[in-house]
């Protein structure tokens, strides 16, 4: 039997405005379950800009349900267009040139805030925030007074763990894994924030996100032992957990940048610090970040800004050979300095 | 099968895919369009039993077709069978899915049909099953806005369900 769902916004008759990571969320939908799940993001009535995209949600009661989305979930893209398939039924549409999201999912989906909160609002800011001036970066971020510490490097490098370890000595976690920069004047202006100097103009959101952890974070955190890891949506074997959880301290959901660390693991011990030029800077998160379609360059063109502007941050690479906890204590003794 | 000649694509940085090679091409004409089609498999190109025939006398008369983008794209990455089909319609856009084995995008602003098929969707299951969804589509992208709101309201088939 085929599911023909027309959707627009004379079937969604109900709203909210969500503010997300410096993104304008306008949010329409049939379910209030759905309004529900994402109060947590809601600021009342936000007039619409170049930040806002819309999310079109329609709930179909009689749409079968995918019992586990994470190994379930299935992506795509060409030009444009962004394509998920949950299951068999349930199918969202990212329109990164229309700046519109439109789904349609089962009541169960619906109702299930984890999934909402915790897996899509970040899945949906990470593909259309690029669009409207919210550049996702493949960091952590960690706030101490109010400055940001941005910890980048390779999968595997360890910044999760480094990320858990920081947040246990004083900095507040506002992302372990995905950090997503937005900067003053945005990308639809073409100003430069490279004349600002430093990384002033931006600043680092996270979207409390679960924490994922691999399975070898047992060495440094034995109280996960007691835990099962899970599949996550790219294959990968890894804990989930609140942050709070694992860092038995309140997370953060925005900073302003203004430390940058890249983490090296080395099998020599000690940890030291080696300043990294702009042109490093910029060369590691332009090479590492997602290709995008040549029909989209004032996207590409708004996310090269912003990395130049990242890149007028001062950073350094850390090459550890120490545990989390140790290079923990030698990065928050440095920034102590710096 | 046609796709065993097809490698696997991974790239870290294409995650979705966007950028698998498209290297064959190929042109046709439909009724409602003339087809430029771009695929990484050859078993998408139309043959003479699967391809309709044109009417001229249904063209406008000394108006020649307009054009649309068939891009579609063998996804060897993907095994699994066809599901039941779901769609959704959103203005200009029409998102046609049966699971991850066969996903299609109508955009009809920029008149382009965007396709991945799995590895699993044979010849037949194609002419048969998305061959004429890709044919109605084309309908739907490159007709007037009539065309759109036919397509919305079209009879749904026996047992088709339809929140509209």
């Amino acid at each position: 039997m085929t599911k023909l769902h027309l959707i627009n916004r004379a079937v969604l008759p109900l709203r909210a405005d969500l503010l997300v990571a410096g993104a304008h969320c306008a949010l329409a939908t049939n379910s209030q379950q759905v309004v529900n799940a994402l109060s947590n993001w809601n600021f009342g009535s936000v007039p619409r800009s170049d930040r806002t995209f819309d999310l079109d949600i329609f709930v179909d009661a009689e749409l079968s349900h995918s019992t586990d989305f994470k190994t379930q979930t299935h992506f795509r893209g060409l030009h444009h267009l962004v394509f998920a398939t949950i299951g068999s039924h349930e199918v969202f549409a990212f329109d990164l040139a229309r700046r519109r999201v439109t789904g349609a999912v089962s009541a169960v989906t619906a109702q299930d805030a984890d999934f909402w909160i915790s897996h899509w609002l970040p899945i949906t800011i990470g593909v259309m925030g690029t669009t409207i001036g919210v550049i996702p970066l493949h960091s952590a971020c960690l706030d101490r007074d109010g400055r940001g510490l941005l910890l980048a490097g390779v999968s595997g490098a360890g910044k999760s763990t480094l990320s858990v370890a920081l947040a246990r000595r004083g900095f507040s976690l506002v992302s372990d894994d995905w950090t997503y920069i937005t900067r003053e004047g945005d990308a639809s202006t073409g100003a430069s924030a490279a004349t600002k100097g430093g990384s002033a103009g931006l600043t680092a959101h996270g979207l409390s996100a679960p924490v994922k952890l691999l399975p070898d974070a047992t060495n440094h955190f034995p109280e996960l032992s007691a835990r099962t890891p899970k599949m996550w949506f790219n294959g990968e074997l890894a804990f989930e957990l609140r942050a709070e959880e694992i860092t038995h301290t309140p997370v953060k959901t925005v900073s302003q940048p203004h430390w940058l660390f890249f983490l090296e693991r080395t099998a020599a011990p000690g940890c030291d610090f080696h300043s990294v030029s702009a042109a490093d800077i910029r060369e590691f998160f332009e090479t590492g970040a997602e290709r995008l379609p040549a029909c989209l360059p004032a996207t590409t063109a708004a996310r090269s800004r912003t990395i130049d502007a990242l890149a007028n941050c001062r950073a350094w690479r850390v090459r550890s050979g120490e545990t989390p906890s140790a290079t923990a204590q030698a990065v928050a003794h440095f920034c102590e300095k710096n | 099968m046609p796709t065993q000649d097809i490698a696997a694509y991974r790239d870290p940085l294409d995650l979705l895919h966007r950028f698998v090679p498209t290297p064959l091409n190929a042109s046709f004409q439909l009724d409602c369009a003339t087809i430029i089609l771009q695929t990484n498999d050859l078993s998408f190109f139309p043959s003479t039993e699967t391809a309709p025939e044109v009417p001229a006398s249904s063209r406008v008369q000394n108006q020649p077709p307009p054009s649309c983008l068939w891009k579609i794209i063998r996804d060897v990455n993907v095994s699994q069978d066809l599901a039941e089909p779901s769609t959704i319609i959103s203005d200009d856009l029409i998102v046609y899915s049966m699971g991850p084995a066969c996903i299609i995008a109508a955009d009809r602003t920029r008149r382009e049909l965007l396709a991945f098929i799995g590895a699993s969707v044979d010849a037949r299951a194609y002419q048969l099953t998305i061959l004429p969804t890709l044919y109605r589509l084309t309908e739907f992208v490159t007709r007037s806005a009539v065309a759109k709101v036919a397509y919305a309201d079209r009879p749904p088939a026996a047992g088709d369900h339809c929140n509209a």
